[in-house]
């Protein structure tokens, strides 16, 4: 055979062994594992935080919004569908509280062909406006429980009020008491908390979450309370007037004066250097907390030691002790009771038409929670919350409070 | 262990088609005789501690674990899709949710889930068909990224109307996966059919393949994307964005592995239909209330 | 970053995903080129093989016109990937059911193919040319002819008898992989504008009546510019098989329209006002009346009144350059086409070009790289 054959079948071997050789090296470990493709793509592709993280996710800090929500007519819609997924929030931010209401409740419920009889539906030119001059649709529906007709009773949103202005409207600390105005007054207010002309970090978004009618019960609901209130707070002097201010975010939870409810510690008597560290750590970020991080982010560096001078001042002499020492119980149990105490008070003691829970018998409990939870009760506040709630979770939590000391 | 790696290499690739039952067990046989050969001739030159480690390396290699996902194993599942038109309000949360949760490329060109509008007016054959993208419908939305139906049927008189949501069907016999030359797109144990895309050379042929017009070509990654039903969700327990949001629940999703999950109720307690079934693609998105001109 | 992308306007209902337009003129033009070669292979083979003896004038000039555009047929491919730089995943993990994947290892095959039979058709040439020059022209040549100066008359036998079973394996490579270009999308049921039977078949004849057409084109044209006479017994044997197998081909194409109109399945709505209105010019009028009628007449009525010298290579050449436009008309009304008919079947696309590496302009540049290689060669 002439060499020249000879050397061209040596250059095509060497290329194709070259060939295989690259096809052998280049085949990722993992090809052929499962199937004609990498083995280690399912589980790259299974990797991610989900963005929609559920009404059980927000439900851990907006328990009063979700129960207005989860007994409402609005059910279905969760809460990421209107406020935009959740993703890292409350790390990220605050979500948003969409501005247009007629764009966004016209998605589901214009009058449109197609659409099934069976859903809501409105023809939005000919839909009666009460209000001509504010043509949002949260004028007369509650978003969050929007059937007409079907509103909560103002008692029941007024689990959103008690918690910092008393179970009687009769005002907490720097919290004014609601139960001595005219029902005028404060719906003027709170309108204008929900137009935004007051700024408020607690009070404008609990208010845009409010229908005019909404607002308008709850202020005939406190404004019937006239007189029933306790005494009307003293007037702070001027001095004091800053300070006040300033606690007025504290006393909610850690109490007026800052002796501590529940779960949220006392303040009163700590060293002034510990306070002043711990709510600038919050405010770095090296404490992480849903609830104090924001707070503490909107202090200045002078606000923070005035705040720690005036609870390290206070002294725990000074600060009534709790009316029961809480029993030694896991965190688990103190987390479910977050869910309790906006109503039933930091240590079960009751608030105005909410019943004490301290002292009672744990059987007791245990039944009522069961029966709320299996509907032979019912309650639009209770029902939900009680379902929530597993066998366990209702055990712990009945021993808890029989536990605790009655005030009565 | 090079031979080893090298049979079942030529094991998968006689099969083909490796993602039906019938291919793996053909496989498994296939290595059984390997390994039993093996094994002879073990016998005859080893001792046998050597035959029995060969044995095991070869069943070794024929039943791989699960991929490596935390609390997930993708053999206790098999997921299906419904989707109930009927109970559709054209709302389109389940695009924005998709959107959303899986950074879709923001545009009215693509979409991993799409909902149609089917009206009929009166005196008329064919329907009109228009889906969010339609450019009038993206006028009425205000930008691209919101997406909303336009009223534009109000006042005429109108026959008949529905909405269809559309998604990826996960077929069970996928003409994308049958096309892909690389072996970028598969179709999982689970039953969703994924891409890798560090895999995917961007040809575009899945595309062309789908029938029903699933998958798109991303311009950011140069690669094909589309519909994982929210692969990185349902292996933690959760239900794709699409199904989370819809406040009708048009949209319904579940193992049909369980005999007591939404999908198995659907497909059970329902007769549902696919979409173009005559292409043999066997989807797994199973449907209530199409009609005739549905496709 | 929303990245670029280029979307088409369109008629009636389609898929929101479907308003960008996958596959470009780059796939346009990859079945156009690989026609080309098939096409010009066949010439090839006529000589090598069958022992036309008329076609030995272009015998060797048709491989090396058919390697050109080999070599340069997966470029198309390449700048219409998204990640050309992967482009070697489907040979290291081809997967068998996609009928891509084969692609790389039959291009591969024949290219190779192609240059060897190439190599051994120019040796003695290499060779020659080896021994009359010097320096690095002389290494060049010496390499391309791997050191080897054999040209006894044993070793050209060798050569031929190596030529003859490259060309015999040549004729079933070259056509199977035009062939199974129509298969990429006669395959395909998405569509029902490609997914047909007759595909195969259809590419395969384009492939080779452009083939021969190119070939009747670039022979006259090097030979006048190379000053050497025409030899007109093989141009006319070239065009009396470009006259029958473009009425075969006619006639498969027309076969397969009236089948998807006779038999009138869903969607023939669309269809036919794809056909009647946007397609119309380019389909029926330039594709099919002035690219193969035309020629068709042209060569039918040279032939019956026997025309011959130059009026008969003008005519055959006219013919040609028909041809050649009619051919890549039908590529671009099926890739093209197939795509502006909606999978919907309710809407009808309007494929734009979208500029840029996947561009018309580019093409057109890819498309004349074999000729600008032809002629340094």
């Amino acid at each position: 055979m002439p060499q020249h054959i000879i050397r061209l079948i040596i250059v095509l071997t060497v290329f194709l062994a070259t060939a295989l050789a690259a096809k052998v090296y280049f085949t990722d470990e993992s090809f052929y594992r499962y199937g004609h493709y990498r083995g280690d793509a399912p589980a790259e592709l299974a990797v991610g935080d989900p963005k929609f993280r559920g009404p059980a996710y927000c439900e851990k800090c907006h328990v009063d919004r979700h129960v207005q929500w989860n007994t409402g007519v609005h059910k279905g819609v969760k809460c990421e569908v209107c406020h935009t997924p959740a993703d890292k929030h409350p790390a990220t931010g605050k979500l948003p509280i969409p501005a247009d209401t007629v764009k966004l409740c016209t998605l589901c419920h214009e009058k449109m062909p197609g659409r099934p009889v069976s859903q809501p539906q409105i023809v939005v030119q000919d839909h009666p406006y009460p209000h001509e001059d504010r043509l949002e649709c949260i004028t007369c529906h509650n978003p969050h429980s929007p059937k007409i007709g079907a509103e909560l009773p103002a008692e029941a949103l007024a689990i959103q009020c008690v918690g910092c202005h008393g179970a009687q409207g009769e005002g907490v600390g720097a919290f004014p008491a609601l139960a001595d105005k005219s029902a005028a007054y404060m719906i003027e207010e709170m309108r204008k908390y929900k137009s935004g002309l007051r700024q408020n970090p607690m009070m404008t978004p609990l208010m845009q979450g409010l229908s005019d009618r909404d607002i308008e019960e709850l202020a005939k609901y406190y404004a019937a309370m006239g007189g029933k209130s306790a005494a009307a707070p003293t007037a702070p002097t001027p001095a004091a007037a800053a300070v006040a201010q300033l606690t007025a975010k504290c006393v909610g939870c850690h109490g007026a004066k800052g002796e501590g409810a529940g779960t949220f510690p006392p303040l009163a008597g700590k060293d002034v250097d510990y306070l002043r560290d711990q709510l600038a750590n919050y405010k770095s970020g090296a404490r992480q907390n849903p609830m104090m991080t924001p707070i503490a982010q909107g202090l200045s560096d002078e606000d923070i030691a005035r705040l720690a001078e005036y609870y390290a001042t206070l002294g725990a002499g000074s600060a009534s002790a709790p009316a029961g020492a809480a029993p030694s119980a896991d965190p688990a149990t103190l987390q479910l009771t977050a869910r309790c105490t906006g109503c039933h008070g930091a240590e079960g003691e009751g608030m105005g038409a909410f019943p004490g829970l301290a002292g009672k018998q744990t059987d007791y409990l245990v039944d009522q929670l069961n029966n709320y939870k299996s509907g032979v009760r019912a309650n639009p506040v209770m029902t939900p919350i009680a379902k929530g709630l597993t066998g366990e979770q209702i055990e712990k939590l009945a021993s808890y409070y029989s536990l605790l000391k009655s005030k009565q | 262990m090079t031979c080893e790696k090298d049979i079942d290499r030529r094991g998968q690739t006689a099969q083909g088609d490796e993602d039906d039952g019938d291919a793996r067990t053909g496989r498994r046989g296939f290595l059984k005789d390997v390994g039993k050969a093996v094994a002879s001739i073990g016998a005859l030159a080893a001792s046998g501690t050597a035959l029995l480690a060969t044995k095991q390396t070869a069943q070794a290699a024929a039943e791989p674990g699960p991929p490596a996902i935390a609390g997930y194993d993708w053999n206790e599942h098999q997921w299906g899709y419904g989707i109930d038109a009927t109970r559709c309000i054209g709302c389109l949360r389940c695009v924005e949710a998709c959107k959303a949760e899986n950074d879709v490329v923001p545009t009215a060109h693509h979409f991993r889930t799409w909902v149609e509008r089917y009206v009929w007016l009166e005196g008329e054959e064919r329907p009109h068909v228009d889906s969010h993208s339609d450019p009038d419908n993206v006028a009425a939305s205000g930008s691209e990224k919101e997406y909303r139906f336009d009223n534009r049927y109000q006042g005429k008189k109108v026959y008949k109307a529905f909405f269809v949501p559309k998604i990826c069907n996960h077929c069970r016999h996928p003409s994308c996966v049958q096309v892909c030359p690389t072996g970028a797109t598969f179709k999982t144990k689970d039953g969703a059919v994924l891409i890798d895309h560090s895999y995917c050379i961007g040809c575009q042929y899945c595309v062309q393949a789908c029938p029903y017009g699933a998958r798109f070509f991303d311009p950011r990654t140069q690669v094909t994307e589309k519909c994982t039903w929210c692969y990185h969700r349902i292996t933690k327990g959760l239900k794709p964005a699409c199904v989370e949001v819809c406040p009708v629940n048009a949209r319904i999703f579940g193992d049909l592995n369980n005999e007591a999950s939404d999908i198995s109720k659907f497909v059970t307690e329902n007769r549902v239909q696919v979409l173009k079934p005559e292409t043999g693609n066997a989807p797994t998105c199973f449907y209530v209330g199409l009609d005739k001109e549905v496709s | 970053m929303e990245g670029t992308f280029h979307a088409s306007s369109y008629i009636g209902y389609v898929y929101p995903n479907e308003t960008i337009i996958p596959w470009t003129v780059m796939i346009v033009v990859y079945p156009y080129m690989t026609g080309l070669v098939a096409g010009a292979f066949s010439v090839s083979s006529m000589y090598h093989v069958f022992g036309m003896e008329k076609f030995k004038p272009v015998a060797r000039f048709a491989l090396l016109t058919a390697l050109c555009f080999m070599l340069f047929v997966p470029m198309t491919l390449l700048l219409h990937l998204g990640q050309p730089q992967r482009a070697f995943n489907a040979m290291v993990t081809p997967h068998l059911t996609s009928a891509f994947a084969a692609f790389g290892y039959f291009a591969a095959f024949y290219t190779l193919l192609l240059m060897i039979e190439t190599w051994f058709a120019f040796r003695a040439d290499n060779v020659i040319r080896a021994r009359n020059s010097t320096g690095l022209v002389r290494t060049f040549y010496r390499t391309i002819t791997l050191w080897s100066d054999d040209i006894s008359e044993k070793a050209r036998a060798y050569d031929e008898k190596w030529m003859l079973s490259l060309a015999i394996i040549g004729i079933p490579a070259a056509h199977g992989l035009h062939g199974y270009v129509g298969f990429v999308f006669g395959s395909l049921k998405a569509r029902e504008w490609w997914g047909s039977d007759m595909m195969p078949v259809i590419f395969l004849f384009s492939a080779v009546i452009s083939g021969i057409a190119a070939l009747i084109v670039l022979y006259t044209l090097v030979s006048k510019l190379r000053k050497t006479p025409i030899d007109e017994a093989c141009v006319r044997g070239m065009a009396g098989a470009l006259w029958g197998f473009l009425m075969f081909t006619v006639l498969l194409e027309g076969l397969e329209f009236a089948n998807v109109v006779y038999k009138g399945k869903e969607g023939i709505e669309v269809i036919m006002e794809y056909v009647t209105g946007p397609l119309f010019y380019r389909y029926f009028v330039l594709q099919f009346g002035l690219g193969a009628i035309v020629p068709i007449i042209i060569l039918g009525i040279m032939f019956m009144r026997a025309t011959r010298g130059k009026a008969f290579i003008a005519g055959a050449v006219i013919a040609s350059l028909l041809v050649l436009m009619n051919v890549f008309l039908m590529r671009w009304n099926v890739v093209i086409g197939g795509q502006e008919i909606a999978k919907t079947m309710r809407g009808l696309l309007h494929y734009h070009d979208p500029g840029g590496r996947d561009g018309l302009a580019v093409a057109l540049t890819v498309l004349a790289c074999p000729l600008v290689s032809l002629s340094i060669l």
